[in-house]
């Protein structure tokens, strides 16, 4: 049994290790920089330049953060300071529900239903012309899946939070406005500070849903209007096909390991927050 | 005082009302989610659908239905689940009775396991 504990808490090590036994290929002939910095994608002609890529993946997430994190800090607020039992007790499992959805079903419904209303409406209302397939399409799509996760983490850590605190707040007079403002979200900072590079880190790994809107098109965005095509998205539609030219796999293998080591630093900076939380909980 | 407490009030509701409405965008996503693939889904739906292999050759669109990926489907997820328990289940028995409680080693394995949680798919 400790075996296979070990053994499976071995498994992310052994992950790490072999993407970059795979990536040594190309980090030994290509500097790390070029590839980084570079924004020319030829595999043909041996040109590996990531730059596109990660902009992309950076612009549909920023963008995703930009509308998931308000939403979800209201609805946690709301649902856990102001909202009866009733609606809480109703709430939690619509939002697991919402968590439960497959990407695949998350991309489908961006085709069928927000890229063309970026390209019917939002955009010609900018007097822009899209193909509503855009870095806004996987922002949204991205948003909507990350915001379980995000409001999930939240409502937690404002679980946490002592209710003697929120008593003593509105013992001097606060209105439960002023007590949530200035003593249930103060405490809780570090905490909505982890649930959101956790949706960071969701945001940037995700795949299938993002591939399927994002328009894939490997030029840096300027507006959101704009096509994207992140890092996962590369991977998921090149892997296996190509193969044969020289340096290709080693490249893709490199894009994963970008973003594995992204969505490790991320993942390791809010557990670190939310293992101390839960201790000084306790 | 008394336009003090006025503001406050103000203030509160307005972002009462901004919560009230951020929640039911959120709720009114999931109902279009649904709503969406379930209007575009049923009219597809027959019970030829899913009890025959596709017969139209490689592409789908002609006759029969997807029992193929159905079934690749239930066969991949129980082999999964089922490989899954055989290590899961000893390790969750480990750390949580033979271990000691905060050792070093159950709360590597927790943070490993969070961290595996986060890998992409």
């Amino acid at each position: 049994m400790a075996g296979l504990v070990i053994f499976s808490s071995v498994i992310v090590i052994a992950m790490a290790a072999g993407l970059y036994q795979k990536s040594r290929q190309i980090l030994e002939s290509k500097p790390v920089f070029d590839l980084i910095f570079s924004s020319s994608w030829q595999p043909m002609k041996g040109k590996f330049g990531f730059y596109p890529f990660i902009i992309g993946t950076l612009w549909v997430t920023a963008v995703a953060m930009f509308i998931a994190v308000p939403f979800s800090l209201l609805t946690a607020i709301y649902l856990s300071e102001y909202a009866r039992q009733r609606v809480r007790e109703w709430a939690k499992p619509l939002i697991d529900v919402l968590a439960g959805i497959p990407s695949v079903v998350y991309g489908v419904w961006g085709v069928l239903a927000v890229v063309p209303l970026i390209k019917d409406h939002i955009a010609p209302f900018f007097g822009i012309f899209s193909s509503g397939y855009s870095v806004l399409a996987g922002g949204i799509v991205l948003a909507i899946m990350i915001l379980p996760v995000i409001i999930h983490v939240v409502l937690e850590v404002f679980r946490s939070v002592p209710h003697e605190v929120r008593e003593a707040s509105l013992a001097l007079g606060a209105t439960q406005w002023q007590t949530v403002k200035y003593v249930v979200v103060r405490r809780a900072l570090p905490g909505i500070v982890a649930a959101i590079v956790l949706g960071v880190s969701r945001a940037f790994g995700e795949t299938m849903a993002v591939l399927m809107v994002v328009g894939n098109v490997s030029r840096i965005p300027f507006s959101v209007f704009d096509p994207a095509y992140p890092l996962p998205a590369l991977i998921a539609n090149n892997y296996g096909e190509m193969l044969s030219i020289p340096l290709y796999d080693s490249a893709l293998m490199f894009a994963s390991f970008i973003l594995f080591l992204i969505v490790l630093i991320f993942n390791i900076i809010s557990r670190i927050i939310l293992v101390r939380i839960e201790k000084n909980a306790q | 005082m008394r336009n003090k407490i006025d503001g406050r009030k103000i203030e509160e509701n307005f972002f009462i009302g901004l919560m009230i409405v951020s929640t039911a965008v959120i709720f009114l996503s999931l109902v279009i989610i649904l709503a969406t693939i379930i209007i575009k889904g049923l009219p597809a739906l027959s019970l030829s659908m899913i009890t025959q292999v596709p017969k139209g050759g490689y592409y789908l669109g002609k006759e029969g239905g997807i029992l193929n990926a159905i079934m690749g489907s239930l066969y991949i997820g129980a082999g999964a689940t089922f490989l899954a328990l055989a290590i899961s289940l000893p390790v969750v028995l480990y750390l949580n009775v033979y271990a000691k409680k905060g050792s070093r080693i159950v709360t590597l394995t927790r943070f490993s396991f969070d961290v595996l949680w986060g890998i992409p798919p």
